[in-house]
């Protein structure tokens, strides 16, 4: 997917009384009925990511150098957010390798953070979102919209980062649905019932994980781009805590009151077997963040 | 007292002649010293190829020094430093560099010391010399001059009977303030240009003695003589 696929007619600076966009946005839904689609999906949705500020944050600050296939796609997106007619910010599909721990989710959130766009997790391990996906409808029970659409209507953005867990572990039918939101040829075109509209899910950014690549269905696989995450040693570690650090930071909406107070958590951080997992850091910097007061 | 900066692009032309910059051919960040105003910096290449400064901190005259020579022994952490100062602003840098570096430098300085002490001691220790009897079994007696701080002898003396062991031993134990010359002549010239000037100073003194006519008759004219 490309952010050429777009079509010019749907992005416009758009405002509205109900909600107002400053920027790039568009129309991602498309209504089943002369009702406008529920959740305020009707209204043109931001494109974000690709103003000046988010470029030049995302060239300072976002920094995966010792992942070279991650910084490639990172790079690839912002010199695309820089060129006409497409200034916003989105990832080609990627599939995520790499053994557990090494941080997938991680370098989703950052990019999401530092991009300046909404960030959001597609749970294929979780029967009931299986279930959404597939627009199963039980009696009275609400029907909530996938994660990806949710996250357009909560935040207001068409072009959200979306993890999505378990790929490798569903049915294929599953699988082939989840092709279906990501495939640009299809993806414009997403029917979501909880909304009554379709979506059209083309600036997703698409993180894909999956232990097992080799359990992805064949048309799946074709669309996304596989990025192999290597666990960092040596500096690449100090690096590498350093961002699961700053990542706390944000989540916790903290910042380190002192030098030696981020010294300290740097240290301790650093000091955990290099076996630990991301999350493992991740979990030690907040308690500490949330413990310290940092 | 020190103080923090955060500059970017700080300084014009004027300003860079007296800063010393690190080695940082390639590099995405480098440390820097302004001697003049006793501060250190981290530096990075703009988009544009001019140095950028990222982090700048008034540490004092004596204490930037030290932090820049920490910082320029450690390149393989510049980027890292550099990275820190991106994600949390000066005290990022401040905490992992200047701490770290001032501590080192007090751990230094008292390394430094504490040599200068144990060299002390270690010299003191080699100028000292015993003077030891050597009746090992099996063995010619002799006798051997060792340094406080060696473990073995730097002179050994044999004789095939023990009397001429303490004739030697008659004047040798009243020469302790010649030890350190005897050393030197036996670094400089060795082991018999030592065993020479020992017998020649016994046979010296032995003649003095008997001359004055307070020499014992027998094998150790100096057995009861009590130095000069």
């Amino acid at each position: 997917m490309t952010s050429d696929s777009v079509n010019p007619a749907t992005v416009s600076t758009s405002t509205t009384l109900a909600e107002t966009v400053v920027g790039p946005a568009m129309n991602v839904a498309q209504g089943f009925s002369s009702r406008p689609p529920s959740l305020g999906m009707g209204f043109d949705k931001a494109l974000r990511g690709g103003t000046e500020a988010d470029l030049r944050r995302l060239d300072q600050e976002l920094d995966f150098s010792w992942q070279p296939d991650l910084a490639s796609v990172f790079a690839e997106a912002i010199e695309r957010a820089r060129s006409p007619g497409s200034p916003w910010i989105t990832i080609a599909p990627v599939l995520l390798l790499g053994e557990d721990g090494v941080g997938r989710i991680h370098v989703a959130r950052r990019f999401a953070h530092l991009a300046g766009v909404p960030y959001a997790t597609l749970d294929l391990d979780d029967v009931e979102v299986v279930e959404r996906l597939q627009g199963v409808i039980r009696g009275p029970d609400v029907v909530i919209p996938t994660a990806p659409v949710l996250a357009m209507a909560a935040s207001g953005c068409a072009n959200p980062v979306v993890t999505v867990l378990g790929a490798d572990s569903v049915a294929e039918s599953v699988q082939m649905d989840l092709a279906r939101m990501i495939d640009p040829a299809t993806a414009d075109r997403w029917v979501d019932w909880s909304v009554g509209a379709t979506i059209d899910l083309r600036q997703v950014s698409w993180f894909v994980q999956a232990r097992q690549p080799e359990r992805l269905a064949a048309p799946l696989l074709e669309l996304l781009r596989p990025v192999e995450l290597i666990r960092p040693s040596g500096t690449n570690r100090l690096l590498h805590v350093a961002e699961v650090i700053a990542e706390v930071m944000v989540d916790e909406n903290a910042r380190p009151s002192t030098g030696r107070h981020l010294q300290s958590l740097l240290h301790r951080l650093q000091a955990m077997p290099d076996g630990r997992s991301t999350s493992d850091l991740y979990a030690a910097a907040r308690r500490v963040a949330r413990n310290d007061q940092i | 007292m020190s103080r923090v900066t955060h500059q970017d692009g700080v300084g014009g032309p004027a300003d860079e002649r007296a800063v010393i910059e690190a080695n940082h051919f390639g590099l995405a960040f480098w440390p820097a010293i302004d001697p003049r105003t006793g501060s250190v910096q981290l530096r990075r290449m703009t988009s544009d190829g001019v140095p950028s400064i990222v982090w700048c901190h008034v540490a004092g005259k004596g204490d930037a020094q030290d932090i820049f020579d920490w910082m320029t022994t450690r390149p393989d952490h510049w980027y890292y430093w550099g990275r820190l100062v991106i994600l949390f602003g000066d005290q990022g840098v401040e905490g992992v560099v200047v701490q770290e570096a001032l501590r080192n430098a007090e751990v230094c300085a008292a390394e430094a010391e504490q040599e200068r002490l144990d060299q002390e001691d270690r010299d003191r220790r080699h100028m000292h010399i015993d003077l030891f009897t050597l009746d090992d079994r099996n063995k010619r007696p002799g006798f051997s001059l060792e340094s406080g701080d060696e473990d073995e002898p730097f002179f050994v003396m044999r004789f095939s009977e023990r009397w001429e062991r303490e004739r030697v031993l008659d004047w040798l134990r009243w020469q302790k303030h010649r030890f350190i010359e005897f050393r030197y002549l036996h670094t400089e010239a060795g082991q018999v240009a030592l065993e020479r000037a020992i017998i020649a100073g016994m046979r010296n003194t032995e003649t003095k003695v008997k001359t004055a006519g307070d020499a014992m008759g027998g094998r150790r004219p100096l057995r009861f003589w009590r130095g000069e």
